[in-house]
């Protein structure tokens, strides 16, 4: 009998270990809790840092609030906190220390409020005492005019990749919630972009030699695909589009280290397009910098296998951030700078002319900068090629 | 000799005593096995093979294992300089990627490091490795075995998956139990039924920081099973449930999975019987909810078709549709006795080996984040896959054996291999496997295959000559034509010739020729094997 009732402490372990989740979760992000709840005016603990905006339409000075603290102490000393700023909340901060005491907050979190608010994003850093009882407080304003991280989404696909429609729909998704912030690009390459070579379905070529060089380099072998900053995440340069959401809200918690402007000027006569594209470092770094400059066209209409449309060969499909040509010609671009020191400079010109094929209403520059050895993204930047 | 270097290291190093170190000499075994598979690789754009830029690449591994009483511990290298094509990029370089060690303590065996196991029938977790196509999910964490009481089996577990030279986010925990009644109560010990009970529950934890969904971070899983034996008669049954578990594969989708499956089988001198069903339901289960392919699974569906080993009958081969498959697969074999009319002088052996596989009903859901619902009473309309395998076995007399097989696939390409609006395939395979033996030492084999069908790219015929000199040598040759190919220009011979020698526990195979291309599609995500043209090399070896 005392086996047996050994054996079951494992059982309840295991079983207490698992959250038999039921069905989806509803909106918005994680719950408030039952109690302990207080929403006051008081004055916030710790410091607001580093904070800044991005794709503000215009500019807008705006309140930023705790919206719920609260704080449990026993054993464990437990806070949580979520900010709300013009209407919309961040991510919920949540701590907890045991044996009871000091519950010590250090975190970046981003508010996507949409136009004419754009994005903010701050450091949070405070220590709140086992004692305290919660607070909350208005805090801060903010100005639009500062630089902000961006992240760059390169999305591998095929035309006859039926299950490519479903990262392009994520990919889609994801620039709704973080606007400017990100830069997609859809790279057709592999086996699954080879067009047809009869009948009149698939026979168009997105193929470039550079997209199919950033596959090859990348060791893209399965679609659909993609890479985030061209970063590692468990390891793996590539993810597929589940995933790409959570790397992206990663990234973009942290502070930019560069910011990029660019510049078109673009003859609609001679379909001359000249770019100049300006990296300015806001931090110092270590290591080779490169610049990639990419010509992409938005919104091609041809046709798509989608396993998720009837009927699954679609004549109408509408192909976003088509990867068109590399400005010089190289998917890795150019060196540009060597451990950059904080606020130096560098000012890239490049010019081509446009196929004809290309609609210059939907086309745009992207640019990027990148570490040479590891290919992962400091920051990426687009523009219309009429500004 | 490798246990005398590690003894005579140790020893050299002053670490032991002389004998403390004679007593480790005399209990200590070491074993383990070596594999080396190398391609040199001819571009060759007839096939689309590629251009490698490497030339060569080759994968290999060792594994060496040490055992002394009570205790095991092991450990693999591998090297991949870079990985043979058709296997995924990310195995690129070298390194120990397992190491274990395990000691047994009474009732209780501990295993710490890299471990595979399984419980039941893999349905919620097994983890396993299958060298030659890449796929390796070991675990690396804690695994205990516990036998407290007489026909009373518990396992638990907690670790991480492999995902090639790394390990995969997610954690995954496990405890499985199964009771056997006639060791568990000893007036059940001679009686002729027996009966095996089990349980398993397995959950697996990843963090969510999705910005746009609310994702379970703590997926179970459980299963129950029951082992029956009557005489002849089994009876394997296991049923599983998994809850909602949004992934890649189920492109996203909150519904729950489960799946059943079911064996009967009898089996008496010269006559075996084998029924199988099963159903699955969106029990696609990883420790990464974004993977796929072969990536981070942590359960097994169990495949119901006859695996097929001879080439031609490998053009369509049929995998597991973890979001929705149901089937029967029924199995025959007799053994037709000597000295009858069947038989002959030396027997008669016939299998007879037949599948249905369609998918499963559907319906809409309430809730589009449910995906879709079904029903256990209805079948769905789209046939994945059948097929007919009959097979005779026939020793005409102390030269001649002869296998004569005939085949039937029905193959949906569509499913299969991600390409809709594709018929499926209807092919019909012929198959002879003819031995002469010249002498003891000296005998030819020879197949020849057929295969037909009107859909993709048609006929293919094959002939293959191997001689081998035993025990030493054998060389062989096959040419693989797709003579029927509409398209002229892709009526395309793969020759390949081979030359083993085998010499005690040492192997080494050379060989030169085409592989076909092949396409891979699991749930959502399909990887493309390429075509290939080159001298392979490929050596094993034990100790």
């Amino acid at each position: 009998m005392k086996k047996l009732i050994m054996l079951l402490f494992p059982v309840a372990i295991a079983i207490q270990s698992c959250d038999k989740v039921e069905g989806p979760y509803g909106e918005g992000g994680v719950p408030a809790p039952d109690n302990s709840v207080t929403i006051n005016t008081g004055t916030i603990t710790g410091s607001i840092l580093d904070y800044s905006v991005v794709g503000a339409t215009e500019s807008d000075t705006s309140f930023l609030e705790a919206k719920w603290f609260y704080l449990e102490s026993g054993d464990t000393s437990y806070a949580a906190i979520i900010f709300e700023w013009n209407g919309v909340k961040s991510d919920s901060l949540e701590l907890s220390v045991s044996p009871a005491g000091p519950v010590h907050f250090d975190d970046t979190l981003s508010i996507a409020a949409g136009s004419p608010y754009g994005t903010l994003i701050f450091h949070y850093i405070a220590d709140i005492g086992a004692t305290a009882t919660g607070t909350g407080t208005v805090i801060v304003t903010v100005a639009t005019n500062q630089a902000a991280r961006t992240v760059l989404l390169v999305d591998f696909t095929g035309q006859q990749c039926i299950y490519c429609p479903r990262g392009a729909r994520k990919a889609t998704e994801l620039e709704n919630l973080y606007g400017e912030q990100l830069i997609g690009i859809a790279v057709h390459a592999g086996s699954f972009a080879i067009p047809a070579t009869s009948g009149n379905m698939y026979t168009y070529d997105f193929r470039t030699p550079e997209a199919t060089q950033l596959a090859t380099e990348l060791g893209v072998q399965s679609y659909p695909n993609g890479s985030i900053n061209f970063k590692k995440v468990n390891n793996n340069i590539l993810q597929l589009y589940p995933a790409w959401g959570s790397a992206i809200a990663n990234l973009l918690q942290l502070p930019p280290h560069a910011d990029i402007t660019i510049t078109n000027s673009y003859d609609e006569t001679a379909r001359q397009l000249t770019t100049t594209i300006k990296t300015d470092f806001i931090k110092s770094l270590t290591g080779n910098f490169n610049l990639a400059v990419y010509l992409i066209e938005d919104n091609i209409v041809n046709w798509q296998k989608d396993a998720d449309a009837i009927p699954v060969d679609n004549p109408n499909y509408v192909h976003r951030h088509v990867f068109r040509k590399s400005f010089n010609g190289l998917y890795e671009g150019e060196f540009i700078a060597a451990s950059p020191a904080q606020n130096s400079s560098v000012e890239k010109q490049y010019s081509l002319t446009l196929s004809n094929e290309y609609n210059d209403d939907h086309c745009e520059v992207v640019a990027f900068v990148f570490y040479e050895n590891t290919m992962e993204v400091v920051q990426a930047a687009r523009m219309k090629i009429g500004n | 000799m490798i246990r005398k270097l590690i003894i005579f290291c140790l020893a050299g190093s002053g670490l032991m005593g002389n004998s403390l170190f004679a007593q480790i000499l005399n209990n200590t075994g070491v074993h383990g096995n070596f594999e080396l598979n190398a391609q040199y690789y001819d571009p060759d754009s007839a096939i689309g093979a590629p251009v490698v830029p490497e030339k060569m690449l080759s994968n290999g591994f060792a594994n060496i294992l040490i055992t002394n009483g009570r205790f095991t511990a092991g450990i693999r290298y591998e090297s991949y300089l870079n990985a043979l094509q058709g296997f995924d990029p990310r195995y690129t370089g070298s390194g120990i990627t397992y190491r274990y060690a395990t000691y047994t303590s009474d009732e209780l065996e501990v295993t710490v490091g890299n471990f595979y196991d399984q419980f039941g029938n893999g349905l919620v977790f097994r983890s396993y490795e299958e060298r030659s196509l890449g796929y390796d999910n070991a675990m690396d964490g804690i695994r205990l075995r516990y036998n407290p009481l007489a026909g009373v089996y518990l396992k638990g577990f907690i670790g991480k998956q492999r995902s090639y030279f790394s390990v995969g986010p997610g954690i995954v925990r496990g405890i499985d139990g199964e009771f056997n009644t006639a060791e568990i109560f000893k007036s059940l010990a001679d009686k002729k039924t027996r009966v095996i009970l089990g349980g398993s529950f397995v959950s697996k934890f990843q963090k969510d920081d999705d910005p746009l969904l609310n994702l379970p971070e703590n997926v179970g899983a459980y299963a129950a099973r029951i082992n029956l034996l009557h005489g002849g008669f089994s009876i394997n049954a296991e049923y599983a449930y998994k809850y909602n578990d949004p992934s890649t594969v189920n492109n996203l989708i909150y519904k729950y999975g489960d799946a059943i499956y079911v064996q009967l089988a009898y089996a008496a001198k010269g006559l075996g019987l084998t029924l199988s069903g099963k159903r699955i339901d969106n029990m696609n289960f990883r420790s990464d909810r974004s993977a796929a392919v072969q990536d981070l699974n942590i359960n097994f569906l169990p495949a119901l078709p006859k695996t097929q080993t001879y080439r031609l009958a490998t053009v369509y081969p049929y995998a597991t549709q973890p979001n929705g498959e149901e089937g029967i697969n029924a199995e025959l074999f007799y053994t037709f006795k000597a000295k009858t009319p069947l038989g002959g002088r030396y027997g008669t052996g016939i299998s007879i080996n037949t599948s249905a596989i369609n998918s499963i009903f559907t319906s809409p859901a309430s809730n589009d984040t449910l995906g879709y619902e079904t029903d256990y009473l209805k079948l769905g309309d789209v046939t994945y896959y059948r097929d007919l395998n009959v097979e005779i076995t026939k020793k005409v007399n102390q030269s001649w054996k002869l296998i004569l097989t005939y085949i039937f696939q029905e193959y949906n390409k569509d499913v299969v291999e991600g390409k809709p609006g594709v018929q499926n395939v209807h092919a019909h395979i012929g198959i002879a496997d003819i031995t002469y033996k010249i002498n003891t030492k000296n005998s030819i084999r020879a197949e020849l295959q057929h295969l037909a069908t009107k859909q993709d790219h048609q006929d293919w015929a094959m002939a293959m000559l191997e001689y081998t000199i035993s025990p030493h040598w054998f060389f062989s040759v096959y040419d693989e034509y797709n003579y029927g190919n509409e398209i002229k220009d892709d009526r395309i011979h793969f020759l390949n010739a081979a030359l083993g020698y085998t010499r005690k526990a040492n192997r080494i195979t050379l060989g030169y020729g085409r592989q076909r291309a092949g396409l891979l599609c699991v749930g959502g995500v399909c990887r493309f094997v390429p075509a290939s043209n080159g001298v392979t090399l490929s050596i094993t070896s034990t100790f």
